[in-house]
């Protein structure tokens, strides 16, 4: 499959065309769970960005020696390290964020985009190419999970990373930070992302 | 060649009466009487809530419509189905609510709740409910600023609904303060539109003489809300209050009459509303008893619009000779 | 044995994978550690301005169903007062945990709400100083703990009357904990 492309493709990929959030539809439960601020999706995207590279790295750099018929239990253990790895520098050296994500660290190791990269790209690419895909991969999830708090964060709470924006007097959409607010905003980009899809093809065409 | 024009056109073929803009009209014209009390109960500001929410919801119709490059824009705003969901979330927003909620509302409604699923027709949930829950969960302050009647007195004082003070203070207090009576005239602190069981029931009399809606759904929902309080309350009257005043109280037969038998979220067939009916009850009877709200009857209704396609499923009419 | 070969495989890996965790683990606990009391040192001297950096945990036993926490500020022999974890079941939706600070008169001087489920935008603002303000420097004498709609001195958070009579009432047993206390001690 993405064997062919071409470096720069590689690392663009996650972006936009097959955006993990946006496109694929991989990572709904962080997506959802914890995009309540711009900086919660923002963190839960750079700590899944980390694990996603790391376990690219490791998984394409051993993908010789890892057997195919064990390569998901292999995976899992590589994943689940670095996922725990997260959680005790999350824990030791940004307290706060920690305490915002809560369960959500530690479901990274079950988030199917990190084992999907793995599992569809890694096993069969460089370690170079790995290394871009996750970086590239984990860009477009800190990208949607940070514009899905932003807009949450500023309907439900009426501020930008936790700086007001309105008066004092602005009622902001409670509704916006709390679960419904998550499955509308999430729809709303989806067809967001489709009808800029669509435009683009008929352009191209 | 004097032929006829053959007109070619597929089922169903015989017409009835029942256009659509007839069935909006007519739950219009069932909706006045409540409109009267609310307006003679709270004053002039009621009609401004009103008609803030009609207009911005039939603007929110037309531009939406338009941005979707609809044909027939005019024609479609006024077939009478968003005057219906801006009038009904009206009716469910307290009269002091603030005008930018109710435009709010107005646009959860048209925008989010019926146009994104595919405009008439294809709404899975009622708009007005939608709107009104959005704004409940939103604003829960402004959304729960009840004020009493003061028979068009501007100086609104605060007081909080039957529903309301069963939830906080307890079923004396509420014998202290309202009377059945009370409740079925509308002499309380409510949402706009569900205060005056009279007044509703006058105008649900004549949708039902008009044969817009059927007796089914609000039958079985009231009736298993009476069932499941009253069965409460047989085992302890002090703590659970009747069954009737369960029914007058807050939206219960605003819900029924009005919102629980809209066509486009209510099941095609009898035996579907009949379930439907009773889901509505038994949910609102649940809420109102041990839920967190002290009103269950628009989140009732919305979760039953949500079973509406299994119902459907399940109660289709076998098709004979297939 | 191809089998056996991949199971070794996998156990090379797992026991590599321990291994590192286990390295990150020596590094990070310590600091884990410090932040936790760190967070809890912090909480502490929010509620208590006398707080101490090392005061004394007590499991008071004010009932026979009920343990509360109690930080006992005392230096040199001299009781300067305490800071209580309180717990209430009493909440709109689930258990209230709180903080509150006591001295020695017998006054509240501090409070802060460690977990909670309230309703965003309703019970949570019983986290804000506007509510809780209006029981700094009220102890047991000079304040009716009750709701204004039930008779007392306390105005309720608007459309949040259960959250606010929870609150109220615990930071009633809070005190009453705090002279029980007191009269043991």
């Amino acid at each position: 499959m993405s064997t062919k492309n071409s470096i720069g493709t590689v690392l663009t990929e996650g972006l936009w065309r097959s955006n993990p959030v946006l496109i694929l539809l991989l990572g709904m439960c962080p997506t959802l769970g914890v995009t309540s601020s711009a900086i919660n999706g923002i963190g839960m995207g750079l700590a899944t960005t980390f694990v996603l590279i790391m376990s690219n790295l490791v998984v394409s750099a051993m993908r010789g020696i890892i057997p195919k018929k064990m390569r998901i239990p292999c995976f899992i253990v590589i994943i689940a390290s670095f996922v725990t790895i997260v959680e005790m520098l999350t824990q030791a050296f940004t307290p706060a964020l920690y305490k915002a994500l809560g369960v959500f660290i530690p479901l990274i190791v079950v988030n199917c985009i990190v084992l999907g990269r793995s599992e569809a790209f890694a096993y069969k690419n460089s370690v170079f190419r790995s290394l871009l895909d996750g970086i590239g991969m984990g860009i477009g999830f800190t990208l949607a999970l940070g514009i899905m708090g932003t807009i949450r964060e500023i309907l439900g709470n009426g501020s930008i990373l936790g700086n007001p924006l309105f008066g004092e007097h602005f009622s902001p959409m409670l509704i916006m930070i709390m679960p419904p607010g998550a499955f509308l905003t999430l729809g709303y980009l989806l067809g967001l992302a489709n009808y800029i899809n669509r435009m683009r093809a008929r352009k191209g065409a | 060649m004097n032929m006829k024009r053959i007109v070619i056109a597929s089922s169903p073929h015989i017409h009835s009466e029942d256009t659509l803009h007839r069935v909006m009209y007519d739950v219009v014209i069932a909706l006045i009487p409540a409109m009267i009390i609310s307006t003679v109960f709270f004053g002039l500001r009621v009609l401004a809530v009103m008609g803030i929410a009609v207009i911005s919801a039939v603007l929110f119709e037309a531009g939406f419509l338009k941005l979707a490059g609809h044909d027939r824009i005019r024609s479609t705003a006024f077939d009478g189905s968003a005057i219906i969901a801006g009038l009904l979330l009206a009716f469910n927003v307290p009269p002091t609510c603030p005008f930018w909620i109710v435009i709010i509302g107005s646009f959860i409604a048209i925008v989010v709740t019926k146009h994104t699923f595919g405009g008439l027709g294809y709404n899975l949930f009622n708009p007005a409910l939608v709107g009104r829950i959005f704004l409940l969960i939103s604003f829960p302050v402004q959304m729960t600023a009840w004020t009493k009647p003061t028979f068009w007195k501007a100086d609104a004082l605060s007081g909080a609904t039957p529903l309301g003070v069963l939830k906080t203070e307890g079923l004396a207090a509420v014998q202290d303060m309202f009377s059945i009576q009370s409740n079925f005239i509308g002499t309380i602190p409510g949402c706009l539109g569900e205060i005056s069981a009279a007044a509703l029931l006058i105008g649900a009399g004549y949708l039902l003489v008009r044969k817009v809606i059927s007796w089914h759904i609000p039958v079985f929902f009231l009736g298993t809300l009476a069932v499941f309080t009253g069965l409460f309350w047989l085992i302890d009257s002090g703590t659970y209050a009747n069954p009737l005043f369960h029914i007058v109280s807050g939206g219960a037969i605003l819900g029924a009459f009005f919102m629980a038998t809209d066509m486009v979220t209510s099941p095609l067939t009898r035996n579907g509303q009949m379930i439907f009916g009773f889901g509505c009850g038994l949910l609102t009877g649940i809420i109102r008893l041990f839920g967190g709200y002290p009103e269950g009857v628009a989140f009732a209704i919305l979760l039953m619009n949500a079973t509406v396609p299994l119902i459907d499923r399940y109660t289709e009419v076998k098709k004979v000779g297939l | 044995m191809k089998g056996f070969k991949d199971v070794i495989i996998l156990i090379l890996i797992s026991t590599i994978s321990g291994f590192c965790l286990s390295l990150v683990y020596a590094k990070t606990q310590a600091k884990i550690e410090a932040v936790k009391q760190e967070s809890v040192r912090t909480a502490l001297k929010n509620v208590a301005d006398f707080m101490t950096d090392d005061p004394k945990k007590v499991d008071f036993e004010f009932s026979e169903t009920e343990t509360i926490p109690i930080y006992d500020v005392t230096i040199n022999g001299e009781h300067l007062g305490a800071a209580l974890e309180i717990t209430t079941p009493e909440g709109f939706s689930g258990n209230i945990v709180f903080l509150m600070g006591v001295n020695q008169r017998g006054e509240i001087t501090g409070f802060q709400i460690l977990d909670a489920k309230e309703t965003p935008g309703l019970g949570t603002k019983a986290a804000d100083k506007a509510f809780w303000g209006q029981f700094v420097g009220r102890s047991l004498d000079t304040m009716t703990f009750k709701v204004k709609k039930d008779g007392g001195d306390v105005d309720a958070i608007t459309a949040s009357t259960i959250t606010s009579r929870a609150v109220t009432h615990a930071l009633e047993k809070g005190l009453k904990a705090y002279q029980a206390y007191r009269g043991g001690a």
